[in-house]
């Protein structure tokens, strides 16, 4: 259920945002500096959402993980099988976005495991899509972009973090809005 | 540092978005209003059924109390 819940959410991703909608708004629209804006803004927060619904749905460790996993799978896929260019930075549909998104959701098992003691599921979910949104953020300008586009320029540096901080705990908020919406996979209730 | 604006990329973003959001509205809708429908269902078959019971101090009651058959 993790692996189709993430499937989805990558099928979503890339029928919703054609090739060039992602830098279009985050560098002309809304004038946030590159490289990563899209991925702190757009594409982390989505694939976030996703992992926390795969989690909620796998109700067993590691369903954020196998989520994103199968989010930047089932993208690599559909643009193999359209031969889809993965655009001048090298990032969506490419090996390394399987290995960035993997990344990504090993800090958010490891987030929503290490809050395990925290109550509320908010704010379990909140601290763990901050962490997975930021930990995208820098694998992509460490291990990425240097192959396309080059180093980061550190005077980016903090305004892209706080911008994928901000954006990744809203995008946790909304997660958690929407897993706790989702009828129970592993105990149905009997009501419904 | 980033690839050439593509405006139009954005205008199908922006459709599909508020296609989506549109579909995903309509389903929910029309989810309520069947389960509010399947609820009042429910309730006035569960008054119709209190109305034909016969209570207990019924005449029906006194009789099958008495050792009467209802007939």
């Amino acid at each position: 259920m993790a692996a189709l819940a993430g499937a989805v959410g990558g099928l979503l991703f890339l029928f919703v945002f054609p090739q060039g909608a992602i830098s279009t708004f985050a560098h002309y629209v809304l004038h946030l500096p590159a490289p990563g804006a899209g991925i702190a803004l757009i594409v982390g927060p989505l694939a976030v959402v996703f992992m926390l619904v795969a989690s909620r749905v796998a109700r067993r460790a590691g369903g954020a993980f196998v989520g994103a996993l199968a989010f930047s799978v089932a993208c690599a896929g559909v643009m193999a099988v359209l031969r889809q260019p993965t655009g001048e930075k090298g990032m969506i549909g490419s090996p390394w976005f399987v290995l960035a998104l993997g990344t990504s959701g090993a800090v958010a098992e490891i987030a929503l495991l290490l809050t395990r003691t925290l109550r509320t599921l908010a704010w379990r979910s909140v601290l763990a899509a901050g962490g997975a949104n930021v930990a995208l953020l820098i694998f992509c300008w460490v291990v990425i972009f240097p192959r396309t586009m080059g180093w980061v320029p550190w005077r980016v540096v903090p305004i892209l973090l706080a911008v994928s901080l901000g954006a990744g705990a809203l995008a946790g908020l909304a997660g958690w809005a929407l897993a706790i919406r989702l009828p129970d996979f592993e105990e149905p209730d009997p009501r419904r | 540092m980033c690839g050439p604006a593509d405006y139009d990329a954005l205008r199908t973003c922006a459709t599909r978005l508020l296609g989506l959001s549109a579909i995903t509205l309509a389903v929910y809708a029309f989810r309520q209003t069947a389960w509010h429908l399947a609820e009042l269902r429910s309730e006035r078959s569960k008054w119709s059924l209190v109305r034909l019971k016969p209570g207990p101090a019924g005449p029906l009651a006194r009789l099958e109390s008495r050792g009467h058959s209802a007939r």
